[in-house]
């Protein structure tokens, strides 16, 4: 996606290129012109038409809040399939005619109406129905005006619905595990690959990681699961996706590096969420499975994604470690706690200087800034829950200075390692 | 396969779905079972929300002492069936038995379907434990819950009901046991009446 910058930033670009003779100079003008032709052309027109289709449907939700009387069932029903009959129509129309911008926006009001339909069905005739079925119903509708039209918007909208149904089936009591989600998101992530759409690969990561976490924590609630489970379990989870990542990055995934960065975040909020809550209970098998399955997944699929070439020499331990912390934390009640504390900080802490090491590995500058920033926020935090008189907030500032004198260290090291290795690389006429 | 076809397959399935749902909802009307269930509102002032009345019933909660079913246990979200009866004196219809599964109805009874919203399932350890057998009881919505009302209306239903009793007549599908609004009783007087196209 070319950002408004985009163009600055080539023509920058092209003239340090030029300078150094790697582009033509009287390529420019072409290279720019062809760029300037590509920019989209409809983002503006874009958002104002969504805005307007979702303005419609929210006009035609409040016709039926209104509930008018005047106009028998009859009519009502009448307006209901005119309107949707309409706006496929000119979804037709607007594609057939060589428009499929304003056909799409067209199709993704009659993907609209149709929900608005079933609600109205629901007032006309008093239908107090099990309220998530008929949202899975409109999903499934926007779904199959996806798959059929190929409609980006369409598919938008059905990964929407599609959280919103699992979450209202699971939140509103009766589901403890809504599995019968999952086939309806892989074909929303089959579609989105299937379209190389970058911003649908948000919403199917997006929606993904909704519906683990609530299905998670839904679970736990029906186990008796306490916090450090569900969060343990979570952290292992995001863990083995990670190596997915990694594994899918292999075999040329297109959307595997920002998979592996969502897994990364979400890993280490819930690696790091772990520490605030109290150990309290003793083994829960079930729980024990789960997480015990999870960790090896993490660990097969890391060897799997990185070959012995990529492998460095401390993943599988880091990878091992944080798999066994977040299983034993929950059962570390017989530790002292400020012990434990310190045992994890310092456990997190190692876990982000393997990230960053990673990061500089892979030239990877998005792992190296969430290890720094995940770094910066657990010593923050360990000074925050851990210090409190100025003796100690002493010593705390003198140790983070060598923690952090050194762990530039430890980077300057690692960035000489790899500039020495693609000079020897270069010299001995590889890639 | 074109655009245009494509684009007739979804108005096709979409159409007749919703077709579906009004035809399927005309033939419970007209061909259920009439059963009469006397409301019994939790909360007067919650009773009117916005422009739907939210209708509580007699036989939303269900004290299972007394009450025959063939289960242990039921859990929440559970799909169940309430075996109803007319009572002999006010012609209202009351709980007889509960069953996961909907069996053959006698005569003069229906098995209405619904969901169990809540489940008490405690029985006492104890003989005057915190957990009494008589808290074993079903909290059950049977899709019949909402009565859209024309706007400015519910007040005035309100105070009627305030007043005078008021009751619903739910048709009672003989196929599935799903039950629909078929009319709206005050003081046994038929005040809304609903047809599938009017």
């Amino acid at each position: 996606m070319r950002l408004p910058g985009y163009l600055g930033r080539l023509k920058t670009d092209l003239d340090r290129w030029i300078a150094k003779g790697l582009v033509p100079a009287e390529n420019r003008a072409a290279i720019i012109a062809d760029a300037e032709a590509h920019q989209p052309q409809h983002s503006l027109s874009a958002i104002l038409v969504i805005l307007g289709v979702i303005s419609l449907a929210a006009g035609a939700m409040a016709f039926i809040a209104a509930n008018w009387t005047v106009i028998p069932k009859i009519g009502k029903l009448a307006i209901m399939f005119a309107a949707l009959w309409g706006s496929f129509a000119l979804a037709a129309m607007q594609i057939t005619r060589g428009h499929p911008f304003f056909g799409h926006a067209a199709l993704l009001l009659a993907v609209l109406l149709f929900g608005v339909n079933i609600m109205l069905i629901g007032q006309i005739y008093h239908i107090d129905a099990h309220f998530p079925d008929g949202v899975m119903i409109w999903a499934l509708g926007a779904l199959l005006a996806a798959i059929l039209m190929n409609s980006q918007p369409a598919l938008a909208a059905a990964m929407i619905l599609g959280v919103v149904w699992t979450v209202m089936e699971v939140t509103g009591g009766g589901t403890v595990f809504h599995w019968v989600y999952l086939p309806f998101w892989a074909v929303t992530a089959l579609l989105q690959h299937k379209q190389r759409w970058k911003a649908g690969f948000h919403l199917v990561v997006l929606s993904a990681t909704v519906w683990m976490t609530v299905n998670t924590a839904t679970l736990a609630d029906y186990l008796n699961w306490g916090s450090a489970e569900t969060l343990g379990l979570l952290t292992i989870k995001w863990l083995a996706i990670w190596s997915m990542a990694r594994a899918m990055g292999e075999i040329g995934y297109p959307f595997a590096t920002g998979l592996q960065r969502y897994a990364l975040a979400f890993m280490l909020v819930g690696f790091f969420l772990l520490q605030m809550v109290t150990p309290e209970r003793g083994i829960d098998y079930i729980w024990l499975g789960l997480s015990g399955l999870s960790g090896v997944l993490a660990v097969l699929l890391l060897l799997l994604g990185m070959s012995g070439r990529t492998l460095g020499i401390a993943d599988l331990p880091a990878t091992i470690a944080i798999v066994i912390a977040a299983i034993a934390y929950p059962f570390a009640t017989a530790i002292d706690t400020a012990l434990l504390g310190w045992l994890y900080a310092g456990l997190f802490i190692a876990v982000t200087i393997w990230l960053m090491s990673n990061g500089v590995r892979f030239r990877d500058g998005f792992t190296v800034n969430i290890a720094l920033a995940a770094f910066g926020v657990q010593v923050f935090y360990v000074y925050v829950s851990t210090f409190g008189t100025l003796l100690g907030n002493a010593a705390f500032f003198i140790t983070g200075g060598i923690i952090l004198i050194a762990l530039a260290f430890f980077i300057g090291r690692l960035s000489r390692r790899l500039g020495e290795e693609r000079a020897r690389g270069k010299a001995g006429g590889a890639p | 396969m074109n655009a245009t076809l494509r684009i007739l397959i979804l108005v096709l399935l979409k159409t007749v779905f919703l077709a579906g749902m009004i035809a399927w909802h005309g033939v419970v009307l007209h061909t259920g079972t009439p059963v009469l269930l006397r409301t019994e509102p939790l909360d007067p002032r919650d009773f009117f929300r916005g422009d739907y009345v939210i209708l509580t019933y007699e036989i939303s909660r269900i004290d299972m002492n007394g009450i025959a079913t063939d289960a242990e246990r039921f859990r929440d979200g559970q799909r169940i069936y309430v075996l109803l009866e007319p009572d002999a004196e006010d012609g209202y219809w009351t709980a007889r038995a509960v069953s996961a599964k909907r069996g053959r109805a006698p005569e003069d009874a229906v098995w209405l379907r619904g969901r169990v919203t809540h489940a008490l399932n405690h029985v006492a350890r104890e003989p005057d434990g915190p957990h009494a057998p008589a808290q074993r009881r079903l909290w059950v919505a049977y899709g019949i819950e909402s009565y859209f009302v024309p706007e400015g209306t519910g007040r005035d239903l309100e105070d009627l009901r305030e007043q005078q009793r008021l009751g619903i007549e739910v048709a009672v599908s003989h196929l599935t046991g799903r039950g629909v609004i078929r009319a709206v009783l005050i003081d046994g007087e038929r005040v809304y009446e609903e047809g599938l196209l009017r």
